[in-house]
């Protein structure tokens, strides 16, 4: 259990590096004026635009709600008992497994990435690697959902 | 696979969270094994059997398996 915990701690700071960076990045982001692109650009400019915006966002979001919950979990050794059945626990395993995961949420994280280095060269290749990740990880999400039923 | 799990549990006025968290795994995964959705593997059996100070056989009946 002592090893589990140092993990929880090492991904708290990975937590809170990508909270970091979110952050920096969406405050630059306002500071260069993005909303004042987001006005005066045509819709396929602020889409572009925008997509980076609120993944950063949503990024600093999570990571902190992800902060809160792991730094309470590190408190309460029954939370974080269950925190470690549940992360070993083999059905669990088994449905992530036939779900597709881990490898459906990174290939998805991957096009997302690529489809916003890609829209500063064309925006279809934005458009075509956004609707390939997100049809991806509905998919991946309605798999762990079905097997989460049946199994 | 049908087990007596539900029997043994509640003769000791157990919750499903409670067993689970003495055997390591999630109240999800010992409701699915009591509604016979999941069937156990042979290390989760083992250690559902040895809590309850049983054999896996006096807990899981295995009468309809093949062979």
């Amino acid at each position: 259990m002592e090893e589990f915990k140092s993990k929880i701690k090492k991904r708290i700071f990975v937590f809170k590096c990508y909270a970091f960076v979110a952050t920096f990045v969406v405050i630059y982001d306002v500071l260069g004026g993005v909303f004042d692109s987001l006005k005066s650009g045509d819709f396929k400019d602020g889409m572009v635009e925008g997509e980076s915006f609120g993944i950063m966002i949503a990024i600093a979001i999570m990571a902190v709600i992800q902060i809160i919950r792991l730094s309470r979990v590190l408190n309460d050794e029954t939370q974080l008992k269950m925190l470690y059945n549940k992360e070993h626990d083999e059905r669990l395993k088994a449905i992530r497994s036939k779900a597709g995961m881990p490898m459906i949420m990174i290939m998805s994280i991957l096009m997302f990435a690529a489809g916003i280095v890609g829209s500063y060269f064309n925006e279809v290749v934005f458009y075509t690697l956004f609707a390939a990740g997100f049809v991806q990880l509905t998919i991946g999400a309605i798999l762990k959902i079905y097997y989460l039923k049946k199994l | 696979m049908k087990s007596k799990i539900r029997e043994l549990r509640k003769a000791r006025k157990m919750s499903q969270e409670e067993l689970a968290l003495e055997v390591g795994t999630t109240r999800q995964t010992i409701t699915s094994i009591e509604v016979e959705k999941y069937t156990a593997s042979l290390l989760l059996a083992y250690k559902i059997a040895h809590y309850f100070e049983l054999s896996i056989e006096e807990v899981f009946d295995f009468s309809e398996v093949d062979g």
